[in-house]
């Protein structure tokens, strides 16, 4: 498992990319386990031969929001 | 069976046009009768139509093997009556009877399952199958055997199929009473084509947009094929390890088959995780979505099942379709 504490949510709608470097060929699984606004684009990921993958988190569109930590996880097994 | 382009008219004196050979100079075909009294020699569109151009003069010859020589210039056609080549003039398509080409070749290893042709160094070269399932080059000058170039493991004799040039390294074997095409790369000796085409009464590969024509024995028309096989059938896709574990990484695999059962190469398979009914949307996935056969026509991609939102009954169904 590994965790990735994004301390600032930037500013609203905004687009990141996430990159997770493990084993090769591994399913990786992808959640919001803290803060929860926000949106990754999959829940899957395959790592490629090098054992990299790569996610795309938007953060929340709400105003309010803007300062919110979150956390994401990524699980392999 | 390899994938067909199209069928074209009916040629319109099959009769007369039992032997094709392609002519790269003029992208245009050659055909001629194997036995009939009248061996005249035609040009053979790609629509059917036949244009005379010329007669093994003397009217006396059974010409039995062609080859177009040197790629481009000049065709040979072998007189099985005087035991000599003749070289085809490449303008008046006339029978050159001032220039035979002699042969130190047994006469008894001249017959309808042989081709020959010119290397670029001049020297004339001439192969044979046999009924031993092997296939043996030699020098048409001497006669001298260069040994054998391919030898088929298994499977009908090669005396039951002519040979035919197909450019490169490349020979073909094709039997008209099955249909049946197997393409040698003489030099790696590795069998690269084993398929099959309608039967055919006539059939000729042209090597520049590397197609075959045959002559359709049911009804003389001319079909267009690829060289390559018609997907048929997909098999169920296989997972390995298989474990049905919530997070474990499985690797899928088919064997996309053509209609004989060929293994087909490099064809594109779509994966798909779909919905079973009754059990809401996918959600495991696929990567990559989308993989190429390899020689063995296996194409495969990794599934990774749902993890976290797999629940007790979850049955989920992965899909392989050729995308041709």
């Amino acid at each position: 498992m590994a965790q990735l504490n994004l301390q600032k949510q930037p500013t609203i709608n905004d687009g990141m990319q996430i990159t997770y470097i493990g084993a090769a060929g591994v399913c990786t699984y992808w959640e919001i386990v803290a803060g929860g606004v926000g949106s990754l684009s999959d829940v899957i990921l395959l790592t490629d031969g090098d054992g990299v993958t790569t996610n795309q988190y938007t953060s929340s569109v709400t105003p309010g929001d803007v300062g919110t930590a979150v956390t994401i996880k990524v699980t392999t097994i | 069976m390899l994938r067909l382009v199209y069928t074209g008219t009916k040629v319109t004196d099959s009769q007369a046009t039992s032997q094709l050979i392609y002519m790269p100079s003029i992208d245009v075909f050659h055909g001629y009768n194997l036995t009939s009294e009248l061996d005249i020699i035609r040009k053979v569109y790609r629509d059917g139509t036949l244009i005379e151009m010329g007669t093994n003069g003397a009217n006396a010859e059974q010409m039995h093997h062609a080859a177009s020589v040197d790629a481009d210039t000049e065709l040979y056609l072998w007189s099985d009556t005087r035991v000599k080549a003749y070289a085809i003039h490449p303008i008046t398509w006339t029978f050159d009877l001032n220039r035979p080409l002699t042969t130190g070749i047994a006469t008894g290893d001249w017959s309808n399952d042989s081709v020959f042709w010119r290397e670029p160094d001049g020297t004339h070269k001439y192969i044979k199958g046999f009924s031993a399932k092997n296939a043996r080059q030699f020098d048409v000058i001497t006669g001298a055997s260069d040994g054998d170039f391919a030898v088929f493991p298994s499977g009908p004799d090669l005396q039951d199929f002519a040979p035919m040039l197909m450019g490169g390294n490349n020979i073909g074997f094709v039997a008209s009473n099955t249909g049946r095409i197997r393409v040698w790369d003489w030099v790696t000796k590795v069998l690269v084509l084993d398929s099959y085409v309608t039967l055919f009464s006539a059939i000729a590969f042209d090597f520049v947009h590397r197609n075959f024509l045959t002559i359709r024995a049911s009804d003389d028309r001319l079909q267009l094929w690829e060289e390559n096989v018609e997907p048929a059938a997909v098999s169920n896709p296989v997972a390995s390890p298989g474990s049905s574990l919530r997070y474990t990484a499985e690797t899928m695999s088919v064997i996309v088959t053509g209609a004989d059962g060929e293994l087909v190469p490099d064809v594109l398979v779509d994966w798909t995780v779909v919905e079973n009914p009754g059990l809401g949307p996918a959600k495991g996935i696929v990567s990559p979505a989308q993989s190429k056969t390899n020689g063995l026509g296996v194409a495969t991609t990794t599934y990774c099942p749902p993890g976290l939102d797999w629940m007790i009954g979850d049955d989920e169904l992965i899909t392989a379709t050729v995308l041709v």
